[in-house]
């Protein structure tokens, strides 16, 4: 993604995937397990953050835990909760 | 010295580290890197004893005077309503405590990428610092009241004071060790946070009728 001053943006998303896989990993949870409900999770997310034209960091947090929910509980706890922990 | 088992923030940046390290390497590697943290705190711990202990002595004069027991005494109960008060942030449903949002966004960060041995070590002395005001007080007055003991009592008591602050993080060592994951360990983290609380209150308030007792007896 690029902007208007020929500069490479950060895709939010991708970074929230990595951090993600990341998570899923020291948690313990099968690979190809996580990426695909990651994904899922991700894709949802997207969707329903669509309408938004700002999308805050708590925005994306709150939206992919909430899908992750769904699939891991321990994986969308940590995903929300790793940088209030200290 | 049961003080220091509750105080949070070395715990919180050991669970991070550990998390993170189990993402990146083995459960080995990730266990040898913990050992190195915890060998961190142990140093901080180690040097903050040792120094506060050699400046007491080097002053020469007897350094519990009754000023000195009143003073400490007042410091012990400040510390104790502000642990109870303002140690934990407000949100009940973290253990997020009373350091800026910029230093414990920093701490994690360092928690997640750390790779060496000597930065782990690094990691968990610099992990101690925030807690200076509430340990401070602490290494002052049991420094102080150690120069009357004789030199073996000291040292054992000075190896037990070390060796205690760091029982907590052998605990979620053991946690990690035994197929817990950072989720399980924050959740009982989250739900002994009362507990914490009051302990520390209790813990802090103990220390200063115990000075406020031997402030009296020595007038």
């Amino acid at each position: 993604m690029k902007n208007s001053d020929n500069k490479t943006r950060k895709d939010p998303f991708n970074d929230a995937e990595k951090l993600l896989k990341l998570h899923a990993k020291g948690l313990g949870i099968p690979a190809g397990a996580a990426e695909d409900f990651i994904k899922r999770s991700i894709a949802a997310a997207k969707k329903a953050l669509k309408s938004k034209t700002i999308i805050t960091d708590a925005d994306l947090t709150r939206a992919i835990s909430k899908e992750l929910k769904k699939y891991n509980s321990d994986l969308a706890y940590i995903y929300k909760n790793y940088d209030i922990i200290i | 010295m049961v003080i220091f088992c509750f105080l949070q923030i070395p715990s919180g940046v050991f669970s991070l580290f550990y998390h993170f390290r189990l993402a990146k390497t083995s459960k080995k590697q990730a266990d040898d890197a913990a050992l190195s943290f915890i060998l961190g705190v142990e140093i901080f711990n180690t040097i903050l004893w040792l120094l506060i202990y050699i400046i007491i002595f080097c002053c020469q004069s007897s350094f519990i005077s009754p000023l000195f027991l009143w003073l400490m005494a007042g410091i012990c109960l400040a510390d104790a309503v502000a642990a109870f008060f303002f140690y934990f942030r407000k949100d009940k449903t973290s253990t997020a405590t009373f350091i800026s949002r910029r230093i414990a966004k920093c701490l994690t960060s360092r928690a997640k990428t750390v790779k060496s041995r000597s930065d782990a070590i690094t990691l968990g002395f610099v992990s101690c610092l925030p807690e200076l005001l509430f340990t401070l007080p602490l290494y002052i007055t049991c420094s102080a009241f150690l120069q009357d003991e004789n030199a073996l009592p000291r040292a054992i008591l000075i190896i037990i004071a070390v060796v205690i602050a760091v029982v907590p993080l052998f605990v979620i060592r053991a946690f990690f060790r035994t197929d817990h994951n950072l989720a399980e360990i924050q959740r009982l983290r989250v739900k002994l946070k009362p507990h914490f609380r009051f302990i520390l209150l209790l813990a802090y308030i103990a220390a200063t009728i115990t000075l406020i007792d031997l402030a009296i007896i020595n007038m």
